[in-house]
């Protein structure tokens, strides 16, 4: 034997209070899946559509500005250090690790666009902003069939920022009942841009308004996320045909590995420049809610093993004569250990699988009521439940985990009872 | 091993217990030696130490002073799966209270030692647990659940179950304590016939009683009496 008998049968002689070990298990199995569901849930259709999914081997450089009253100022250059211009583009870019260093020019011109009644069923008109960069640092973004250079014949090629794209998926479309867009759908899409002209500025003093055709050639990370992004030569020659310089207003610093990045950002802030640092915080911040979420699990894992050996602990007080037969009849301590561990892996996993359905259950029961009440604001992510195969994982670990580390300490106090005590009643 | 060998041997034994008191001895600087197929009974005041002297026979405890052999093993060399060990392969054990384990049927608790000894695991456990089973008379209620047998028929499990390991040495506690006079009759005939096992060319079997029934103790060959820390031998029988 039959030590698989025995524990069939002892399972289902003590069902009550295996019954207690099970719903134990279960509810600390349930509350982590749901808080667990919940959290990728929301991590996966809230947060993460919103953090820029940036390369690390790319860096963003801006200047430091300085706002006082609404004029704004070159900060780096006022207090003696670098502005971002061609001169200190071209220091960067002999700074040890770095492979390449691509301008971002702005506009100086107003800009207006139009269009979208396509989709959008009404023609929209807005003011935009635009940045023009060199093509070679999209060009892996730029969809099939499309080109990304200057061309004054042709419509005007654009990129759009990815997580403009999301965002527009995940809080605009839904709530204008659109359907939601794929890069490949979006792709190909033609509007007008109108130049010199802006509803906030009126018109440019040389007076030349003229329209141009545009047309968007793919979604990349490191498009403006406040405009379009073009070609950096149509962005000089629309900026010098209204008689303006282009002003270089940020910078992409590629590296030759991220393993550098650290000494670059160094020295580049060293200059006065300013690093942009929101992906580093995004993913300082996830990295510590996800160390706060395992502490909970841990703590979660903890709690439930207490609670588990207590209700061990009641059940073994009340068998210890049993127990203490099985040894006088010849079982070794490891023999009587060995057959509790099992049955608590046995009633650990039953409860886990009870707890996961019960905890998934109410998590998605919760996601979709929430749901039909944030239909009225402008977010409405698709789901608020994720099960990543990491958290089923987890999750059956904690439970049997927790039910083995609670039956541990009472097994093994149990093993050691004398077997002397069965001739005692 | 054929008659007359020693079983057990207490050589200068002293057994002190923790009490509420302080230390307790229950007895001191005993001698006694037990002969395969004696039946020994154990008597003496209740709280004299009759079940404290059993546990020290049946391997269950070896925390004393002296020297205790039990079937050739001294007991103060063995570690703990050691004294296991010896308990299983040659150790039958009958309680007062039948300690019948009630999740499993008479046929599955009569097996029940052989289960959990590390001997290679056969087909003819179960035949071996039936066999001893009718050998006391309840070869029919193989399949009832314990708590369904009166008191009389669960200790004639009991010592089935004792039985089923065919061990050298019996060892029972008050084993008609909880029985009325007819089952007590039946289970003392059935120690009378277990003292000579089953196979033809084995040795006799040794039973050591602990009793405060006197009807018991004069069915023994030998009685032993505890009294004041020492023992007694009060007479022998027959
Ligand atoms: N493990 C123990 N701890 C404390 N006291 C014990 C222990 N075992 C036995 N005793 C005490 O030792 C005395 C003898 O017990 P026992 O051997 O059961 O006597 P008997 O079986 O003759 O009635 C009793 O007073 C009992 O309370
Ligand atoms: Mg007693």
């Amino acid at each position: 034997m039959r030590w698989r008998q025995l524990i069939t049968r002892d399972l289902v002689r003590h069902k009550r209070q295996w019954l207690g070990v099970c719903i134990a298990v279960a509810s600390s199995v349930g509350v982590t899946a749901f808080m667990g569901a919940l959290t990728a849930g929301v991590y996966r259709y809230a947060i993460k559509p919103m953090v820029p999914r940036l390369p690390l081997e790319y860096l963003r450089v801006e200047p430091r500005t300085l706002s006082i009253g609404g004029i704004t100022f070159d900060a780096g250059r006022l207090s003696g250090g670098y502005g971002l211009d061609e001169s200190t583009l071209g220091e960067i870019q002999e700074l040890k690790g770095v492979a390449k260093v691509f301008p971002v020019v702005g506009a100086k011109v107003p800009l207006r666009a139009e269009g979208g009644e396509g989709f959008l069923g009404r023609r929209l008109r807005t003011d935009i902003f635009a940045t023009g960069v060199p093509p070679e640092l999209i060009e892996d973004d730029i969809a099939d069939g499309q080109e990304f250079k200057d061309n004054p014949e042709g419509p005007v090629p654009v990129v759009i920022a990815r997580r403009l794209l999301e965002l527009y998926n995940t809080t605009v479309a839904p709530v204008v009942e659109k359907p939601r867009l794929s890069e490949r759908m979006a792709t190909g899409f033609m509007f007008v841009i109108q130049i010199g002209r802006s509803y906030a500025t009126a018109s440019h003093r040389t007076g030349k308004v003229r329209k141009v055709q545009a047309r968007i050639v793919g979604f990349s990370d490191r498009a403006s996320m406040v405009g379009l992004t073009i070609p950096e030569a149509t962005m000089r020659r629309w900026n010098r045909e209204y008689g303006s310089a282009s002003p270089v207003s940020a910078a992409w610093v590629q590296l030759e590995d991220p393993a550098y990045a650290g000494a670059v950002t160094k020295r580049i802030e060293q200059w006065g420049l300013r690093l942009d640092e929101t992906p580093k915080l995004m993913a300082a911040g996830i990295a510590i809610a996800g160390l706060l979420l395992v502490l909970c699990w841990v703590l979660l894992l903890m709690l439930s093993a207490w609670a588990i050996a207590q209700v061990y602990f009641l059940m073994l007080a009340e068998r210890r004569t049993e127990f203490a037969v099985i040894r006088a009849l010849g079982a070794r301590k490891w023999d009587l250990c060995r057959w509790l561990l099992i049955e608590s892996v046995v009633v650990g996993t039953v409860g886990t699988l009870i707890g996961l359905v019960v905890g998934l259950g109410a998590a998605i029961g919760l996601s979709e009521w929430l749901r039909s009440f944030v239909a009225v604001l402008s977010f409405k992510p698709v789901s608020l439940v994720d099960v990543p195969l990491v958290l089923l994982g987890l999750t059956l670990f904690l439970g049997i985990g927790a039910s083995v580390c609670g039956a541990l300490v009472p097994a093994v106090l149990t093993s050691r009872i004398e077997p002397g005590s069965a001739l005692r009643n | 091993m054929s008659f007359g060998e020693e079983v057990v041997r207490f050589h200068r034994v002293t057994k002190t217990i923790k009490a509420e008191e302080g230390e307790r001895t229950l007895f001191e600087d005993i001698e006694l030696s037990i002969l395969s197929g004696e039946w020994v009974a154990i008597v003496g005041a209740s709280g004299a130490g009759k079940t404290t002297l059993l546990s020290m026979i049946g391997a269950l405890d070896n925390r004393f002073e002296g020297e205790l052999e039990v079937l050739d093993h001294s007991l103060l060399t063995l570690n703990d799966n050691e004294l296991a060990m010896l308990r299983s392969q040659h150790i039958g054990f009958i309680f007062q209270d039948f300690h019948l384990l009630t999740h499993l049927s008479v046929l599955e608790n009569v097996a029940f030692p052989l289960w959990i000894s590390r001997a290679k695991a056969d087909q003819t456990e179960l035949v071996r647990a039936q066999n001893v089973l009718s050998d006391v008379g309840l070869a029919s209620r193989w399949n009832s659940k314990v708590t369904h047998l009166s008191g009389g028929e669960q200790q004639r499990v009991a010592i089935a179950r004792a039985l089923v390991g065919d061990p050298r040495l019996i060892i029972a506690d008050e084993p008609t304590g909880n029985l009325d006079e007819v089952s007590s009759e039946c289970v003392l005939d059935l120690f009378e016939a277990l003292r000579t096992p089953d196979d033809s060319g084995q040795a006799a079997r040794t039973v050591v009683v602990a009793t405060h029934d006197p009807r018991v103790a004069q069915r023994a060959d030998r009685i032993i009496k505890l009294e004041e820390q020492k023992l007694v031998m009060v007479e022998a029988v027959s």
